[in-house]
């Protein structure tokens, strides 16, 4: 996978919800807010997988939503790292073992990054979110 | 005399009588094949225009021509014992009379081209031809002649010629309708006009054009006559609110005769110009009258454009839209008239309003021409007229698409296409007239290409539709009468000062102009 | 004769050559600054479809908006003008006469006696 310096200067995510409660949707929102800002480092949410850089997965994937979920990855152009909020898309969270879901996330997607928590803390999310820079440095110094 | 020389000096004649021969020799051909008739209508037409174009170099190299029918030569308009009147048939072809025989030419020759094949389906092409060419010879008589009743014996021809056109396609009625409401209405127009040709014969014992703007007193009558004639011209170039025929007719008719059709509508405008003009100029109120015109094109601009948006038939749209774009012609022309009698104002802005005016003419002809076309070529693909119906046309019929783009960007005046130039000139010129027409232009513009974008998308853009998956092209004549439209389109827009130059001033300065008029037909005495 | 003489409309100038030509050079400028993008999407696959959240994309026949839906809200917000105008394009022919005729009066009294 070939990393562009476009990449590493700004990550532009698509959040997307596979079922969740909207517990995790809310701590993003408020990572999002001027008390972190993670804007200042080129870090911010868009409307269209087309745009994004990494995909925000919440959420443990219902058997509805599977087949959105591979299509919103598959739209997300190359290279692209996958980011999982919460207990939910881990495990299972409350729904494990539950006969409607096809998840948990990486069971559908390939994951890049985990983020625990129910709901995880917006620092948790930010910290997620360098673990995925981290984790974009090794890839390129591995080129 | 060689035929070169005799070409020249009859030039005005045969531009009249050579579509006149063909058309009517036209049926006999037709009976010995297809291919035969197709090529004497199409070289009559090419001689035709060959011919107009003669005549044109001449009028705006030397001035204007004068061709006396009948007389032992065809300068000698008035004869020796005719006690000063000039008693023979004249044709006058000044600059502005050549400016309209070219614009009938190239929009002639081109959608001629373009029936040989999309008619080709028909049958009795021989009438349709036949009739073709007589609209031709009535648009040239119209705007060659010099001699009042001889006008409206072309206007008759054209009037009568247009109809059977228009009702060619008979469509379940639907067409004979539409020509029916247009026969009549030209016919209740000829009256008048044969009605202030009555008067003016009656007070002046003349029907020469010349003869009857020297001797112009401006009496009662005269005003009656004017206002015959303002209104009967006006309706018959379909200024609102006598515009109503136009939709119905420019719809129902084929689409090559529409785009001929425009023209025959401008050949009126003419006869409108040539009447405030020429026979009356500052005699009359200019003022009066000339607020009279700026307001039936603004009326035209603003009510065409508008009905224009919510139609769903393509050709209705188109023939709003002509409605639309006549108003342009007639508020510059109109403010060129309104301020005639004061010479400031004139060289101020008037003349320049005149010329944005009469420009626009040209330009109309040839985009509107092409608009036509196109959507005869879509027609002739698909048979059906309804915009809801289209769709995702552009997969397949990417030239027309491409003739329709380069059509609907120079109505909409988009630089660099040539109707940005024409209506810059009307803007700005109409600007320090009168702000708010000014302006009340401009927001047409824009509608108009609201309007255009409409149907660009609901025509060729989206994803193809299954029902047309095996549309193809339109047929190479068909292109090739687009694409000699829109190569002037782009010619004039890219370069529009040489042709102001050449023929449009010229064309304002032999409108504006009436002593030299007159001096041309009756200055030998 | 030059070819290239700009338009003077009494009130400015329209010199289309040299529009083209600034036309030409944006067109230029936009070129480059689109070929440093990236050209990593995949023709053929889900990166070249339409993103409708999520959803599979329907038939090519039922995405095309059709003309009558367009241009609703102008037409909407000019209800009253065009419920005057339109009924008054009846398609009788009578009325186009008497529309005609009365045109023609009207100017009859303002040239005739007004002026």
């Amino acid at each position: 996978m070939k990393l562009t310096k476009s990449f590493n200067r700004s990550l532009w995510v698509f959040h997307l919800n596979s079922g969740s409660c909207n517990g995790c949707e809310i701590e993003i929102v408020a990572t999002i807010t001027p008390r972190y800002d993670p804007e200042r480092f080129g870090i911010k949410l868009v409307g269209s997988p087309k745009h994004a850089d990494v995909l925000l997965v919440t959420g443990p994937v219902t058997k509805k939503m599977a087949p959105k979920v591979r299509r919103v990855y598959e739209q997300v152009p190359d290279p692209k790292l996958v980011m999982c909020i919460g207990s939910c898309g881990q495990s299972g969270g409350v729904f494990y073992d539950s006969y409607n879901l096809d998840g948990p996330i990486d069971q559908v997607l390939p994951v890049d990054v985990y983020v625990p928590g129910c709901p995880p803390r917006p620092e948790a999310i930010i910290y997620g979110v360098v673990k995925a820079l981290e984790k974009l440095e090794r890839l390129e110094a591995a080129q | 005399m060689t035929l070169a020389d005799f070409i020249v000096t009859n030039s005005p004649a045969l531009v009249v009588a050579i579509p006149l021969f063909a058309a009517f020799t036209c049926p006999a051909i037709g009976r010995i094949s297809a291919v035969a008739r197709n090529l004497w209508v199409m070289g009559a037409m090419v001689v035709t225009a060959a011919v107009a174009f003669i005549l044109a170099f001449r009028v705006f190299s030397t001035g204007t021509v004068i061709y006396v029918f009948g007389a032992a030569a065809t300068h000698l308009a008035v004869p020796l014992d005719s006690g000063g009147i000039p008693i023979r048939i004249i044709f006058t072809v000044d600059a502005m009379s050549a400016f309209m025989e070219i614009i009938c030419a190239i929009v002639g020759t081109s959608v001629l081209l373009y029936s040989l094949s999309s008619e080709s389906k028909n049958t009795s092409l021989e009438g349709y031809y036949a009739l073709f060419l007589l609209m031709i010879t009535g648009v040239f008589g119209m705007v060659s002649t010099g001699d009042f009743f001889n006008f409206f014996v072309f206007l008759e021809i054209l009037s009568l010629a247009s109809a059977g056109l228009i009702a060619y396609r008979i469509d379940g009625g639907l067409a004979v309708e539409a020509a029916l409401k247009y026969f009549i209405l030209s016919t209740l127009g000829a009256i008048f006009v044969l009605f202030a040709i009555g008067i003016y014969y009656g007070q002046y014992d003349a029907l020469n054009i010349a003869m009857i703007a020297q001797r112009m007193q401006f009496t009662m009558l005269d005003k009656i006559a004017l206002v015959l004639l303002v209104a009967a011209l006006a309706m018959k170039c379909g200024a609102v609110p006598m515009h109503f025929w136009t939709p119905d007719a420019y719809s129902m008719a084929p689409s090559s005769v529409t785009a001929f059709l425009v023209v025959a509508s401008q050949a009126s405008l003419y006869g409108l110009f040539r009447v405030v003009f020429t026979m009356y100029n500052i005699t009359m109120n200019c003022v009066t009258v000339g607020w009279i015109i700026i307001i039936l094109g603004v009326l035209s601009m603003v009510v065409g454009v508008t009905m224009a948006i919510p139609q769903k038939d393509i050709k209705r749209l188109m023939a709003y839209h002509a409605v639309s774009q006549t108003g342009y012609m007639l508020l510059g022309v109109g403010v060129g008239l309104a301020v005639l009698g004061n010479a400031t104002l004139t060289s101020a802005f008037g003349f320049m309003a005149m010329e944005g005016g009469i420009f626009h003419i040209f330009n109309h002809a040839m985009y509107k021409g092409l608009l036509f076309l196109t959507a005869g070529a879509i027609f002739y693909r698909i048979g059906t007229r309804d915009l809801n119906k289209m769709g995702g046309l552009g997969h397949t019929m990417k030239y027309t698409m491409i003739f329709f783009i380069i059509g609907a960007l120079a109505i909409a005046g988009i630089p660099p296409f040539n109707g940005f130039a024409s209506k810059l000139m009307i803007y700005e010129s109409v600007y320090l007239f009168n702000p708010i027409l000014a302006i009340i232009a401009m927001v047409v513009s824009i509608l108009t290409l609201a309007s255009f974008v409409k149907v660009f998308h609901s025509v060729f853009m989206g994803p193809q539709l299954p029902e047309y998956a095996d549309v193809k092209e339109a047929p190479l004549p068909m292109l090739i009468g687009m694409g000699i439209l829109a190569a002037l389109v782009i010619l004039f827009g890219l370069f529009p000062q040489p042709v102001v130059d050449m023929l449009v001033s010229p064309a304002a300065h032999a409108l504006a102009d009436q002593s030299g008029y007159i001096a041309s037909v009756l200055g030998g005495t | 004769m030059d070819l290239t003489a700009p338009v003077l409309t009494g009130y400015g100038m329209w010199a289309p050559v040299a529009w083209l030509a600034a036309f030409v050079a944006a067109t230029i400028v936009v070129y480059l600054l689109w070929k440093t993008g990236e050209s990593s999407y995949k023709k053929g696959t889900e990166q070249g479809r339409p993103y409708l959240s999520g959803n599979a994309e329907p038939e090519k026949g039922a995405v095309h908006i059709r003309a009558s839906n367009l241009y609703w809200g102008f037409l909407q917000a000019l209800k009253g003008y065009y419920d005057a105008i339109v009924p008054l394009h009846t398609g009788i022919l009578t009325d186009y006469m008497i529309w005609f005729v009365a045109v023609t009066a009207v100017l009859l009294v303002i040239v005739g006696v007004l002026s």
